[in-house]
């Protein structure tokens, strides 16, 4: 089997960078989609079949909150996993998006060992 | 230990801390804290961004190199070479991605995981050496140097803006 994976993120240099790193792992890659916001990955996730998100919190028009929360209204995207790889660093909030389902948090900077860990994590899970 | 338990930490030393920390170990790129007046370049265009940070505190953190700097600060965040496929807008979405992450560890370091702060986008602008030569002029600019080469870098708490 392999995966359907969504970055997203506002920033063109961590797009490239998360997605170059995910093809530098073991992990059996179908396809890697990018996105630049939450509106953007709203409407890509109603066309393509998704195995799992990585999204931003931090990001114009829609940020990463309200793309999780969109998600978890939809019965059809509900159940796909989300990790949020960000600069945040609260731990208030992480426990908040673990609890609306969040499946792994990543901060950045991030090494591709600490990446390639969560991504696994949530597959074998 | 964070600003909000001990009020005798600078936190111009922890941003350097964090800066150089961030960039090693984003961008592979070395960098130490430096007086302003030998932070010599010929360079004379620059990428300044900034972006705000509101909470228990608010403020502003910016940031300002030369052009060249930026492009190879993207080079080595991709891993490609200099000269292969890099646009200018890389090497400022470069910028505002390292600003971005020097931020969030930064408030962390001075305050704790504990409070929440909202982050704005950062703002990315090209400058020349009127506006490097001001923002060198600033007290509490910092000067950096990465890979011999200069680097300002900035917090200004709300408290203290004008």
């Amino acid at each position: 089997m392999s995966y359907n994976i969504l970055i997203v993120d506002d920033s063109k240099t961590v797009r490239m960078m998360i997605d170059k790193t995910l093809r530098l792992t073991d992990i059996p890659l179908s396809q890697v989609h990018h996105a630049q916001n939450g509106c953007e990955a709203i409407e890509l996730l109603a066309e393509e079949w998704i195995d799992l998100v990585l999204t931003d919190i931090n990001m114009p028009e829609m940020d990463g909150v309200e793309l999780i929360r969109k998600m978890k209204e939809n019965c059809l995207l509900e159940k796909t996993p989300v990790i949020i790889v960000s600069t945040e660093g609260s731990q208030t909030r992480i426990d908040q998006l673990k609890q609306q389902g969040v499946q792994g948090y990543i901060r950045k900077p991030f090494t591709p060992e600490a990446l390639k860990e969560v991504v696994e994590n949530v597959f074998v899970n | 230990m964070s600003l909000s338990t001990d009020n005798t930490i600078d936190p111009a030393d922890i941003l350097a801390e964090v800066a150089i920390a961030v960039l090693e170990k984003q961008a592979f790129m070395f960098g130490e804290r430096s007086p302003k007046d030998e932070l010599i370049t010929e360079a004379e265009t620059f990428c300044h961004a900034s972006m705000e940070f509101s909470g228990p505190v608010c403020g502003t953190v910016g940031i300002e190199a030369p052009v060249e700097v930026c492009a190879e600060l993207a080079a080595n965040i991709l891993g490609v070479e200099m000269d292969e496929s890099l646009s200018p807008e890389d090497a400022g979405d470069a910028l505002q991605e390292l600003l971005n992450v020097i931020c969030g560890q930064s408030l962390t370091a001075l305050y704790g995981d504990e409070p929440v702060f909202d982050l704005s986008i950062p703002r990315l602008e090209e400058v020349g050496c009127v506006d490097w030569e001001m923002e060198m002029a600033v007290t509490d600019t910092i000067g950096l140097l990465v890979d011999e080469e200069p680097v300002l870098i900035y917090l200004k708490l709300k408290e203290d803006l004008p």
